[in-house]
């Protein structure tokens, strides 16, 4: 079974309670379970600074493969964001797509927050992480409606949203999620009934949570071999690895 | 062939003796979250399909604001249709003299298996004395208790436990979930190294930041059991961490199984 990661991170540093936390690490548990591309995310907040992970995360990228998943800061303070020139660069050039922190980096998703960077994500079409863990689905609805072209992924989300979330996945074209932490009963077949399997990414969590779970999910699934396809990696094909202008 | 590699090719051994020792069955009108359950006996063949062998459940219709006295009259009932089930007698103190009365007649059914609390659910808190008769009588019946915990929760805290620990040395806990937090799971080892009849109910700590592997480093092997918490989650879940984990098959049999057996000094499949 080939899968693809869209929810896949690294630390800098060995992590205490993680049996895999560096890129090293995580890249062997993937080679182990057949997982062939990950979007990478540089979790370590600790040195140098944004612009410096991701530059690694970057770095790596070019040398192993993997679609780099780069921190996005608004364009307040130009020493920890990016120039308009460089953001372009980064997609057109690196492929990059990018995650934001509406919790963790006080910067809601908001229009006046980003400025430019949003109609620029969405004239290129380049896809959004955001976790359901920090982000409010009634601001992710107006953001939608304003930046319909951004591919918008929700990842991490939580069963004590499920009806918020699917209603929302529903609503609106270009929006998905991942599957790290779709633990409902028969959640996965259910979510397919009611939003699709082409919504939905295959997503490990990696490495904040094991990835063990999310194989025998899709190996003992319900679903058609079709449908099991579409989650594990083809949907990160369409929506990642080949969208518009990459 | 490893467990492992069994399991990835679904040739999950016959005789694996998988017991599923925290589970929720039947109807409810639960609106927390949108539960999907589906019909028992298309349950009970997607859990033999992954290789479950029995397991002890409570009516999940027991939660809340609701009759837990017949709610248990319903699982028993589900019990004695199939085999397969044992029952968890479920406990709130709102009913307390009911439920007691229940319990007394309930224990000596072959399918009773423990008694199974929710402080959360039933607006009380294990920092009250709400739990003081129902955890005296199961430690002097020698019942094992299953407790949600979760350490953000106030009122289901691990940590609650250690004056009733100290007070029964014979009360026999599962500790559901671990406490679910990294917190909680820090608490709930502390409480397995401490007390010999403490038992950690893996489900739950999936989003702990501790990786299986490491966990069970952390206290005694034999204090590691496997749940599936159906039908809040999916039994795959837990299965595929057990299974796909990187720990000695014969520690993945103890957890599957051989513990809680321990905990509850029989022998269950």
């Amino acid at each position: 079974m080939e899968c693809k990661d869209v929810n896949c991170g690294f630390y800098g540093f060995r992590r205490a309670g993680l049996r895999a936390s560096t890129y090293d690490e995580v890249r062997a548990v993937c080679a182990q379970f057949g997982i062939t591309a990950c979007a990478w995310y540089h979790l370590d907040r600790s040195g140098a600074g944004v612009r410096e992970s991701n530059e690694i995360t970057l770095a790596l990228c070019r040398q192993n493969g993997g679609v780099p998943v780069l921190r996005l800061l608004p364009p307040a303070f130009p020493l920890e964001s990016y120039t308009k020139e460089e953001m372009e660069r980064l997609i057109t050039q690196e492929r990059a797509v990018f995650r934001i922190h509406p919790g963790r980096d006080a910067s809601p998703l908001k229009d006046w927050v980003f400025d430019w960077m949003f109609p620029l994500l969405n004239e290129t079409g380049t896809p959004l992480l955001v976790s359901l863990q920090e982000a409010d689905l009634g601001e992710l609805a107006a953001f939608k409606q304003q930046f319909p072209e951004v591919p918008l992924i929700l990842t991490n989300t939580t069963q004590w949203l499920n009806r918020q979330y699917v209603c929302f996945l529903r609503r609106f074209p270009k929006t998905y999620m991942d599957t790290a932490n779709v633990i409902e009963y028969y959640g996965l077949e259910n979510l397919c009934d009611v939003v699709g399997p082409d919504k939905l990414l295959f997503g490990t969590g990696m490495p904040d949570k094991e990835p063990y779970d999310k194989f025998f999910q899709l190996l003992y699934s319900d679903l058609a071999k079709e449908q099991i396809e579409l989650i594990a990696h083809v949907n990160f094909e369409r929506v990642i690895e080949r969208r518009r202008g990459v | 062939m490893s467990l492992a590699q069994l399991a990835w090719n679904k040739q999950i051994p016959a005789d694996l003796r998988i017991f599923d020792a925290h589970s929720h069955f039947g109807p409810s009108h639960y609106t927390t979250t949108y539960l999907h359950p589906l019909p028992m006996e298309e349950s009970l063949a997607l859990a033999h399909r992954c290789g479950i062998k029995r397991i002890a459940g409570m009516a999940l219709g027991a939660l809340g604001e609701s009759d837990a006295v017949k709610m248990n009259r319903w699982m028993l009932d589900a019990c004695e249709q199939f085999p397969e089930l044992m029952l968890y007698f479920y406990y709130k103190p709102m009913q307390h003299q009911a439920l007691m009365e229940q319990l007394e007649q309930m224990k000596k059914h072959p399918s009773f298996f423990g008694i199974k609390i929710h402080p959360r659910e039933d607006f009380s808190s294990l920092e009250s004395r709400e739990y003081d008769a129902i955890i005296d009588y199961a430690a002097e019946n020698d019942m094992l208790v299953l407790c949600h915990t979760w350490d953000t929760e106030a009122v289901c805290r691990p940590r609650s436990f250690e004056r009733y620990l100290q007070q029964y040395p014979r009360f026999r806990l599962l500790i559901g979930h671990m406490g679910g937090t990294y917190l909680g799971c820090q608490d709930t080892l502390e409480l397995a190294r401490r007390f010999d009849n403490v038992y950690c109910d893996i489900n739950g700590s999936l989003y702990s930041g501790i990786w299986l592997e490491e966990l069970v480093k952390k206290a005694p092997e034999h204090k590691f059991v496997f749940s599936t918490d159906e039908t809040f989650n999916d039994p795959r879940i837990i299965l595929g961490r057990v299974f796909f984990s990187a720990l000695p098959d014969r520690l993945k049999e103890m957890i599957f199984c051989d513990n809680i057996e321990r905990a509850v000094g029989k022998r269950l499949i």
